[in-house]
């Protein structure tokens, strides 16, 4: 049933040593055993995720007058991590549907730790909204319920409602898709389990999960299904995000560019921020053969691609700002490059759109250290392009009256600090008791991509190079 | 109609023992939870589990009942109601204000017993058109925490009765050894506290009145008293004049009697498309005031050059010699062209000599007799600046064994050093203060007066003009008005009321005679608020000899100052410092400098930015470098403020602010400069040579307005927005549209897809002339008594989060040494096509059919998304909790917002929160908050109109900004209705809205602005802080 896969091309799985079992081995280790490093970085994370809480307790507690937002300013820092969060998890989806559906074999690898990364950016996405609420306790108001205040409706016209809709159906889903792919897994740890608490508690998560052909056609079944079904949802929630500025009248914010923009934006930070981790997972679980260089690459090449939608739309929307001769509309723009958050704009700049054009070259991108800081650097502009839009826009409006800065304060600060906190926190939980490599995905594609499965076709068919040596291979095609 | 009865069954048709029984109960089985409490279990129907149940639930009840706490509210009914009072309706009781200076006749508004708001009284002859910010702020001092609750001596508090023993004795000692009692105090308007206080000289003849205003109107009054015999302002009449020349007096803001002024001047300078005239109006003035920047031609020059204006003009005018400053000739020119008795000078100087001359211009102008008349002179200003001097000598050599002082606190505002050192010299010192200030502190005793809303009282603002004060609620303390306790002390009958009616029955009534009989007179006064009778002569002799004289004194005064000159002015918002305690006043912006809660030194933008002083030019941080400002040997460091229109060398820096003793440390902001007043002659002087150093230090301003460094060409549309709009009168002659001339292409393009809603019914809207508003802030002191909008202190203010519904945006055109200033009040536009509203997620904010824009606090769960979206900037967010609205108590002052004002300012305390409107949701933590067009007044007014069964007339339904607004620039009212004012202004000309390109359709329009010059100036908004 293996579909024949060029030897020319890179294997996914790298190591001649590999079988079934090794990769079991492999991926189950992380699970299986203890790690200071883990427990100080647990420690770590945790002690900031409390910060978070208490952050957040002393904005609830106080009032949103802790933040250093103003009468003109009535958004700043909490709806760019909104955002921000909310494009990082993007990639996740997009790595599961997208390339699942166009039949990409190198997402095996990367796709249950980006799953994972999305449900718990959405988590942190989602706290902004609802803490950036005046009256936090009051926040069910948002969700259409029958209610004995008449009944009173929810405003169906405000795009922040659309968000409620579009970011639960998204977390849901994400959730769903995420989990299923996980049962087959934990039915493996299952299996392998000494400890009969461990063994009981793996046999639950996975829901008893057998492994018999019917299972695996309905698994299969279902995993097409919610990849159709996620498909449009990673156009449609950073789409309708983007609406929560494309629909209002504030210049630098009303613009129709908005949906693609920030769709292309949201996957090439989720793609960085998937870097980010896997570069350091790889490195600590010792996966190295199961996240290769080639699959840094390919998501180098997504970034690269991205990082100059996301570059051609900045300047369309200075070109419209021009062209379209409105005034309010091109000062907002001439107030973003060379007002006084020109600092802001040009980390946005070089971050977004210069840096990733590092790429181009293959040794670049194939370059984990470069990876990795380009990585950092893409995350850092698309914080900043959030910013950027919402607070530079709002800062400088229609009204000279009214301008005004935006200057965070220590409680802006613990929040956003804390929310990362939270999410290496629960990145760091999922890693020491989930398989971070889907391992029944890797065992599919074992036999058609594995350099081990390569190299014994072509001892097979008698290859005079004796084994497959991808490099030499490579450099003997190019020569 | 038959009677038959109808049964329902046998029962019922034979009174059945069983039925009656049963019918007369409400449930006619038993009710299953009664019986388990009332029967024993053994025998009853309930079994163990009943009991059980009935344990459980009683003893959780009751747990829940004890453990939480339950806020105690006290509230007491009426036993006996009074006769006029109706809760929840308003009553109205004519009145008369005279604080700090400030007159007013007014309208007190009660509501069940409690005064909350100030509103002019119509009928008035001086002041019928508004009120300033100050009368509708003073409700506050009212129900201020730091007013005196009882008599003290020292520190310690004293009963009454021990206060008049021991102070008694004293007097009696000082007069027997024929020791002076001095009485110090501020002008008094009252006939009736005058004649007290004559009572009590009769009682201690020893005894002498000395009269002085901290800001200083000496010199107009001792010019009059060499020009024409008499020490006394003569009555100005603005709307008479055609041309008008103020040369520094900023008689729109703050000189003599502005709420007058104003309502007079605009009344003369309101066009329309009939109506095509107006006067003119030229102000030569150093230090920019509102005044000057409503002026059609302004001359900023530095204050000596005031000094040489004002004789440029005399020679012109007067002596028939030459002008040496050409733009004061061509003004010269002006004013002889304008006819006899067709012009009016204004002179601000309180150097006798320039008065002088202002009094020989206006008379060779012939304006004595029209524009300036003696029939009614003012009394409000009748100190003497020789009387602070011979109070603090006579306390140093003992002559003054007693001292009062009432109405004043001159340890504060005198000029003159060791004040608060002599009080203590006297046997006998004692303040009338009725809250805490440094002169209270310095004296013996504090026998405090009633509050003005809690006295009777009487005024005389303009001879021949009585207005009675009438208590309009019981006195909230144990203090006791000071004219009887000074005809207590006299031993005479101490009963101001009595004694009010009696001094009116003898003096008053009989010099009129439309009310037959004396009650039928005093009951109608008290109604009315007012009487006018038969005031002086008109003119008097004028008597030029001094004239020339003061011309070469003038010149001399004005040779005499050096290079930098420094001048001190009188804030319109605190006034003299009398204000400087009410947080009212302190948050309301500077119209001028746009800044709060402190005073700066003004200077020239060019000067500072030559001089290094630009050191926060985006405002960030609102940060302004401190410079050293030296007079006479003494200095004060203050933050140094670049204003557009202060001429270079000239700094201006206001008084009234620096007050040490107030009740709040968040209160005693800026510095008191009053120690470096200079002399002349007899006179304070407000001018002097001055040095200004930059120290290192640095000071946060709270202003509310900034405007960013893009001073790159046009780029970006900055200076070409059309946010306000202006012409000039030669334009406007031509064509009523001018200035205007883009709106019909931008109605043309004001077309839509969807449905428009049909509006019958109301219609409110707003028209704002821009032309008649001089940008006071009346109004928005007006809408925050009204709206309770919170009051958030300076820190907030820093972080720009000033709550106000209503503010006055302030633009420039022209140049930055000399620039046009438009004055813009900013509210909600009420837009019909409303971008907050479809943003809401919760629909929290949203459309009346009567076209307001509405909020739903309690739907309001603060996304700020509608702020946000609002390209207005109107809307304002609780920040914190300011006004103790919800369950969450104080707990904003440990946050890391340190001055949030609520606190300190006493807006939790349940006496200040007295000052509340009961018709206005106070707002609760975390929501959105905005202008409602006062829909409270809206629906009373309506409701009015509903009882008496008939339509909603014109001018009924008001809101609480358009009745403060002294000049009419407001004009409110159902665009429905045909005949109303407010459908002419909308449908007029010069009508434009803010910002309507972008389809909000607001229902707030504003009216261009038209100065009457010759010149047109390019339209375009500058930016001033960049010049480099």
């Amino acid at each position: 049933m293996h579909a024949y896969e060029s030897e020319f091309r890179e294997p996914l799985i790298n190591g001649l040593d590999k079988t079934y079992t090794k990769i079991t081995d492999d991926l189950v280790a992380p699970t299986e055993r203890n790690s200071t490093m883990w427990w100080i970085m647990v420690l770590l994370t945790g002690a900031g995720s409390l910060f978070f809480v208490f952050c957040l307790a002393w904005t609830v507690w106080f009032g949103i007058g802790t933040w250093g937002l103003n009468k003109t300013i009535g958004w700043a820092w909490d709806i760019t991590n909104f955002v921000w969060w909310i494009g990082i998890g993007h990639a996740g989806t997009l790595i599961s549907a997208i390339l699942l559906l166009f039949r990409q074999r190198y997402r095996t690898g990367i796709n249950r730790a980006a799953e994972a990364m999305t449900i718990f950016a959405v988590i942190c996405a989602g706290m902004f909204p609802i803490f950036h609420m005046g009256r936090v306790w009051d926040a069910p108001f948002i969700f259409p319920i029958p209610n004995t205040r008449g009944p009173l409706w929810v405003n169906f016209n405000s795009p922040l409602l659309w968000d409620v809709f579009a970011i639960s159906t998204y977390f849901s889903v994400s959730l769903l898709f995420w989990y299923s792919g996980l049962m087959p897994d934990f039915a493996t740890i299952r299996d392998r389990s000494k400890g009969k608490l461990r063994k009981k508690l793996y046999n639950i998560a996975s829901f008893g999960w057998q492994g018999s052909a019917k299972q695996w056609q309905r698994f299969e079944s279902l995993s097409l299904i919610l990849a159709g079904l996620s498909t449009p949802l990673v156009l449609s929630v950073h789409t309708i995000v983007s609406f929560d500025f494309a629909t209002s009248v504030i210049p630098g914010w009303h613009t129709t560019i908005f949906p693609p923009y920030f769709v292309a934006g949201a996957i090439f930070s989720g793609f960085a921020m998937v870097e980010t981790l896997m570069l350091i997972v790889r490195k600590l679980f010792n996966l190295e053969d199961y996240i290769t260089v080639n699959h840094i690459e390919s998501m180098n090449k997504i970034i690269v691609l991205t990082g100059s939608i996301v570059g051609i739309a900045y300047l369309t929307e200075l070109f419209i700002a021009w062209y379209s001769g409105a005034l309010y509309e091109q000062f907002a723009f001439y107030n973003r490059i060379l007002g006084k958050y020109l600092w802001a704009y040009f980390i946005m700049m070089f971050c977004n759109v210069v840096s990733p054009q590092f790429y181009w070259f293959k040794s670049m991108r194939r370059n984990l250290w470069v990876t990795f800081i380009l990585s950092i650097f893409v995350n850092i502009g698309m914080w900043f392009e959030r910013f950027v839009i919402i607070v530079t826009s709002l800062a400088d409006d229609y009204l000279v009256s009214s301008w005004a800065y935006f200057s965070p304060t220590w409680v802006d600060l613990g929040i956003y600090l804390g929310s990362i906190s939270v999410f290496l926190f629960l990145f760091l939980l999922f890693s020491r008791f989930f398989p971070v490599i889907a391992i029944a995905e890797v065992k599919a594609i074992f036999r058609t991509s594995s350099e081990a499965a390569k190299a014994e076709r072509a001892k097979a068919e008698g290859a005079t190079h004796g084994g497959f040596v991808l490099r030499g291979a490579m450099d003997k095609y190019s020569k | 109609m038959s009677d038959k009865t109808y049964w329902k069954g046998i029962e019922e048709k034979e009174q059945l023992e069983g039925f009656r029984s049963v019918a007369q109960k409400e449930f006619v089985d038993e009710l299953p939870v009664l019986s388990s409490i009332t029967e024993p279990i053994s025998t009853g129907k309930s079994n163990r589990r009943d009991f059980l149940k009935m344990l459980g639930f009683s003893v959780t009840a009751a747990a829940v009942a004890a453990s939480c706490e339950m806020p105690v509210r006290k509230s007491i009914p009426y036993i006996w109601r009074p006769e006029e009072i109706v809760p929840g309706i308003a009553n109205y009781y004519a009145s008369a204000f005279y604080q700090g200076g400030d007159f007013g006749a007014v309208l007190v508004k009660t509501r069940e017993g409690r005064p909350i708001k100030i509103e002019a009284n119509k009928q008035s002859s001086v002041t019928k058109t508004g009120t300033s910010a100050r009368a509708q702020a003073s409700v506050l001092s009212l129900y201020d925490g730091a007013r005196f609750r009882n008599p003290k001596r020292a520190k310690e508090n004293i009963t009454w009765e021990q206060a008049d023993n021991e102070i008694g004795i004293k007097l009696k000692t000082i007069a027997a050894s024929g020791g002076k009692i001095a009485l110090f105090s501020n002008t008094i308007i009252s006939p009736s506290t005058l004649s007290v206080i004559s009572d009590f000289k009769s009682a201690y003849p020893t005894t002498e009145h000395i009269v002085y205003d901290a800001v200083s109107y000496s010199g107009i009054l001792d010019a009059n008293e060499k020009t024409f015999g008499k020490r006394g302002i003569p009555s100005y009449n603005f709307a008479k004049a055609k041309v008008i020349v103020g040369v520094g007096a900023d008689f729109l803001g703050t000189w003599i009697s502005p709420t007058e002024f104003a309502g007079d001047y605009a009344s003369n300078r309101k066009v329309n498309s009939e109506k095509r005239e107006m006067s003119r109006h030229i102000q030569i003035e150093a230090v920019p005031t509102i005044t000057g920047f409503k002026a059609d031609t302004r001359i900023a020059v530095k204050p000596s050059e005031e000094l040489n204006a004002l004789i440029d003009l005399y020679s012109v005018i007067v002596a028939g010699g030459s002008a040496k400053n050409a733009k004061v000739g061509k003004v010269a020119e002006e004013l002889k062209a304008a006819g006899a008795g067709n012009s009016l000078v204004a002179v601000g100087s309180n150097d006798t000599n320039a008065q002088v001359l202002a009094n020989a211009i206006n008379q060779a102008l012939g304006n004595y007799g029209t524009t300036l008349t003696w029939d009614r002179p003012y009394n409000l200003k009748q100190g003497s600046d020789k009387a602070l001097t011979t109070l603090v000598e006579g306390l140093n050599a003992g002559t003054y064994k007693a001292v009062f002082f009432l109405d004043t606190n001159p340890v504060y505002s005198s000029p003159v050093a060791g004040l608060a050192e002599a009080i203590k010299k006297a046997e006998l010192s004692v303040s009338f203060a009725n809250r805490v200030d440094e002169t209270a502190v310095a004296a013996q005793y504090v026998c405090p007066d009633n509050h003005w809303l809690e006295s009777w009282n009487d005024a005389e603002p303009k001879a021949g003009i009585f207005n009675t004060t009438q208590p309009t609620i019981s006195k909230l303390f144990d203090t006791r008005p000071v004219q009887e306790t000074l005809l207590k002390w006299a031993g005479k009958p101490a009963d101001y009321y009595e004694y009010i009616q009696k001094y009116w029955e003898a003096n008053i009534y009989g010099k009129q005679s439309k009310y037959v009989g004396f009650w039928a007179f005093w009951d109608n006064i008290v109604h009315d608020g007012e009487v006018v009778v038969a005031g002086n002569a008109a003119t008097l002799s004028f008597n030029g000899a001094a004239a020339s004289t003061a011309a070469s004194e003038l010149a001399a005064t004005a040779a005499g100052l050096g290079a930098l000159q420094v001048k001190f002015y009188e804030s319109i918002a605190v006034g003299d410092g009398f204000w400087s305690d009410n947080p009212y006043l302190q948050e309301l912006p500077d119209p001028v400098s746009k800044i709060t809660w402190d005073n700066y030194i003004m200077v020239s933008p060019v000067w500072y930015a030559k001089n290094g002083y630009n050191i926060d030019p985006d405002f960030k941080e609102k940060r302004y470098a401190v410079g050293k400002l030296t007079v006479n040997g003494k200095s004060v460091e203050l933050p140094v403020v670049g204003v557009p229109g202060t001429p270079e060398g000239t700094l201006a820096v206001a008084v009234g602010y620096g007050r040490e003793v107030v009740a709040h440390s968040e209160l005693s902001v800026g510095k008191n400069v009053y120690g470096l007043l200079g002399k002349s002659g007899d006179n304070f002087t407000n001018v002097a040579t001055a040095t200004l150093t930059k120290t290192d230090k640095t000071a946060l301003v709270a202003i509310t307005q900034t405007h960013f460094n893009i001073t790159l060409q046009d780029l970006g549309g900055i200076k070409t927005r059309k946010l306000v709009k202006e012409t000039t009168l030669n334009e406007y002659k031509k064509n009523d549209t001018a200035g205007n001339e883009d709106r019909a292409a931008i109605m043309e393009e004001m077309v839509t897809l969807y449905y428009e809603h049909k509006r019958p019914g109301h219609r409110w809207t707003m028209a704002i002339d821009l032309n008649s508003c001089d940008g006071c802030g009346a109004c928005v002191v007006a809408c925050n008594i009204e709206n309770n909008v919170p009051i958030v202190g300076k820190d907030q203010v820093i972080r720009a989060r000033e709550m106000h519904w209503l503010r006055i945006d302030r633009y420039y055109t022209g140049t930055v040494e000399n620039p046009d200033v438009v004055f813009q009040p900013m509210l909600c536009q009420h837009c019909d096509n409303a971008p907050c509203e479809n943003v809401c997620p919760v629909a929290a904010t949203n459309h009346s059919n009567e076209g307001l824009n509405q909020m739903a606090y309690n739907r309001c769960i603060g996304t700020r998304y509608c702020a946000n979206n609002c390209p207005y900037k109107v809307r304002r967010f609780n920040w914190y909790d300011y006004q103790q609205a919800d369950a969450f108590d104080k707990q904003y002052g440990t946050s890391n917002d340190q001055n949030v004002a609520s606190e300190t300012l006493g807006l939790h305390e349940p006496l200040t929160r007295m000052v509340l409107n009961p018709d206005v949701t106070v707002r609760s933590r975390g929501v959105m908050e905005k202008c409602s067009f006062c829909v409270q007044r809206l629906q009373s007014a309506k409701l009015e109109a509903k009882k008496e069964n008939r339509v909603l007339g014109d001018g009924e339904a008001t809101t609480a900004c358009q009745t403060a607004c002294a000049t009419g620039a407001i004009i409110f009212g159902d665009r429905n209705d045909k005949n109303s004012e407010v459908l002419k202004a909308f449908e007029d000309k010069r009508t434009f809205g803010v910002i309507e390109e972008i389809h909000t359709m607001p229902n707030v329009v504003y009216l261009t602005q038209v100065r009457n010059r010759e010149e047109t100036k390019q339209y375009e908004i500058i930016d001033y802080y960049h010049e480099s």
